[in-house]
């Protein structure tokens, strides 16, 4: 860049993400860009020239999206300082051109309110305007101009639209003001009330210039009975309990299917290979195992199907909403709701996702109670005991037993988790909870297609797992629990007398104050490395203690016949806490860059196992007498 | 016997293929020149 240039006065483009504002960036520089990062920090620092049409030399900075100048990710903090001048070689910029998604202009005017309170001389870029048209959106450009006291220039960056006239604008801007502009800035973090003032401010300029289309009418009206503090509540949990009914009761005729399949395979096998060791590999390891791990492929996509209707319908939003005054109260985030809600599908997502959060204690503690959330790797665990323990009746003629305790397992996993925030947050840190802003998208039809996919990546992931990591670990639990073989005359099955059966009755006494044998406790240890191996791992244990006439047979009768209840009760409460996940504590590892981290998550998880897995065996055992 | 033996070589190759597994991604990237996952148990995807 040439010393005309970097004289030149410097005009730096602020917007949310995603409203257009590179591809402005690149209309208005062409290929005149250099692109660097900002010291420190993985941040990309884009600057470029542009020539006005008086031939006017002017530097343009793209500054990474904001929702606010309060900057809580590096990114924010970024825009935040090079707009106040506070970034170390960053001069402060002679003018701010803010970007708005014409479609979504509620967004960025509480973002123009702080930047006006800034004193800088700005222009208001008002871009994507053909799609707001099109969604029958009405902007009166010049009432939002004289509402807000800069001028608006209505633009559509991807096809080089308005450019010219922002051009022009900014030639007015350097005649009239640039000039003059002061040399610093002051401003400070507004509080909790000048925020709501600011939003009560952005809305009523928003209805002064902004013709809503039908579809915004329409989630207006919807959200004042989806977001209601009594009905809103009311419905979302309607909407789980109605989630969790289903996955009992729709699956059941598919993992039929897949269970009659699976035992015809093994009779099959049984019948056509010789009596050896790789027909007991591939029938009580391969087929038994993997077997029952696979059944419960309908359940899981059930539950898939609800989530992803519900995002694609736009409804999780409002989740999020309705949960953040629970979520706050608890000292969590208002943005650790997603990666909480990822989690239900795997902590390990979920702890990724929660990089969005920049304090590093708020982000700590959401790391540290994501995988108390259930994952699906636990599903076929509880549904597994739920089948074998808990009577398929109703209650009250509508609801399924086996649904209310899914339903209570989720629960206890979800309060789990806000109590061990608010114990870290509130006892030992010490912290008050940050207001949180979000936004809710307008509802939408799910798209056939969209649903289908997300449901397939869901299958293909399942059944990746069960074909490769889940395979590999059933057939490494049968060789452990095939040999050494029982001795000449031994009466008791031969696994009793094998590795994983020494394995297990040598870790039994320390397992059996919580009611678990030592059958549980030899599935226990490849259940570290995901936690539904456990069900196939006592698919096989079970498989290889069997006599003859029990071969083949479901895995639940066979529990229910040898577990009592308190030990069923015992180990589903053992699975809400229990961190049976080596990839999640790598993660964790990973993202905390420590050991500590994982190993304080490992022992507080397996110590609120133990314990409840504890008091559930007494308390049912008591009870029952 | 040939059952004995295939039933073997399948345990060798699971074993194998868990401990490969087990192997942290940073160190398994370096020994393959770039190729790595997430481990048992992830349920990311990757």
């Amino acid at each position: 860049m040439s010393s005309a240039t970097l004289s030149a006065p410097g005009i730096a483009l602020v917007g949310c993400p995603n409203c257009g504002k590179t591809a402005l960036f690149n209309a208005l520089t062409g290929h005149h860009q250099k692109v660097a990062n900002y010291p420190g920090v993985t941040v990309e620092r884009k600057e470029g020239a542009l020539i006005t049409p008086q031939g006017k030399t002017v530097r343009l900075l793209d500054l990474p999206g904001t929702y606010s100048l309060r900057g809580r990710s590096p990114d924010e903090a970024v825009t935040r300082d090079v707009v106040l001048g506070r970034l170390d070689g960053e001069a402060l910029p002679d003018a701010l051109i803010c970007v708005a998604d014409a479609t979504n202009l509620r967004l960025v005017l509480r973002l123009i309110l702080e930047l006006k309170a800034v004193h800088r001389p700005l222009i208001l870029a008002l871009n994507m305007i053909d799609i707001a048209k099109r969604q029958g959106c009405e902007i009166d450009v010049d009432r939002l101009s004289s509402e807000l006291g800069i001028p608006v220039v209505p633009t559509v960056a991807v096809r080089k639209g308005g450019v010219v006239s922002l051009l022009e604008e900014i030639d007015r801007l350097a005649a009239a003001t640039l000039a003059n502009a002061p040399a610093a800035v002051t401003w400070r973090e507004p509080s909790s009330q000048e925020i709501r003032d600011a939003h009560m401010e952005a809305e009523r300029i928003l209805k002064a210039c902004a013709f809503r289309p039908g579809d915004e009418r329409l989630t207006a009206r919807l959200d004042r009975v989806l977001l209601h503090p009594v009905w809103g509540i009311s419905i979302l949990l309607a909407v789980l309990f109605f989630m969790f009914q289903a996955v009992f009761t729709w699956a059941a005729p598919l993992m039929d299917g897949i269970k009659a399949a699976f035992d015809l395979l093994g009779s099959q096998v049984q019948a056509t290979m010789p009596e050896g060791l790789l027909r007991s590999l591939v029938t009580d390891g391969l087929i038994a195992g993997v077997g029952s791990v696979v059944v419960f492929l309908p359940q899981i996509l059930t539950l898939f199907l609800f989530i992803i209707l519900l995002e694609d319908f736009g409804y999780m939003a409002r989740a999020a909403f309705l949960m953040d005054r629970l979520m706050g109260g608890a000292g969590l985030h208002g943005r650790a709701f997603i990666p909480l809600l990822s989690s239900f599908a795997c902590a390990i997502p979920g702890i990724m996702a929660a990089r969005v959060i920049e304090n590093r204690r708020d982000r700590l503690a959401t790391i540290l109670v994501a995988p108390l959330m259930t994952c699906s790797a636990r599903i076929p665990v509880y549904t597994l005991i739920i089948s074998a323990f808990v009577p398929a009746h109703d209650v009250a003629g509508v609801l399924s037993l086996q649904g209310l305790v899914m339903f209570a397992l989720y629960a206890t996993g979800i309060l789990a988790a806000l109590a061990v925030a608010w114990i870290m947050k509130r006892l030992v840190w010490r912290q008050v909870a940050e207001p949180f802003l979000m936004e809710l998208p307008a509802y939408k039809w799910p798209r056939l297609k969209n649903v289908a996919l997300g449901l397939w990546q869901r299958a293909a992931i399942f059944l990746r797992r069960a074909g490769t990591i889940i395979l590999a670990i059933m057939i490494v639990i049968w060789f452990l629990s095939s040999f050494p073989g029982a001795p000449e005359g031994a009466l008791e099955p031969a696994i009793n007398y094998s590795i994983a059966g020494m394995i297990g009755h040598w870790i039994q006494p320390v397992l059996a104050p919580i009611g678990f044998n030592w059958q549980i406790a030899v599935a226990l240890i490849p259940g570290m490395a995901a936690r539904e191996v456990a069900v196939g791992a006592l698919g096989t244990v079970y498989a290889l203690s069997a006599t003859g006439e029990e071969v083949g047979s479901a895995l639940q009768p066979i529990l229910a016949a040898q577990w009592s209840l308190p030990t069923a009760l015992a180990l589903l409460a053992w699975y809400i806490f229990a961190p049976q996940c080596a990839s999640t504590l790598a993660v964790v590892k990973r993202e905390t860059n420590s050991w500590r981290w994982p190993a304080f998550l490992f022992v507080y998880m397996l110590t609120l196992a133990y314990a409840a897995a504890y008091m559930t065996f007494n308390l049912a055992t008591w009870v029952l007498g | 016997m040939t059952q004995g033996f295939v039933a073997l070589a399948l345990v060798v190759a699971a074993a194998g293929w868990l401990g490969w597994r087990a192997i942290p991604n940073r160190l398994r990237r370096k020994l393959t020149g770039g190729k790595g996952g997430c481990g048992p148990g992830c349920g990311c995807g990757d």
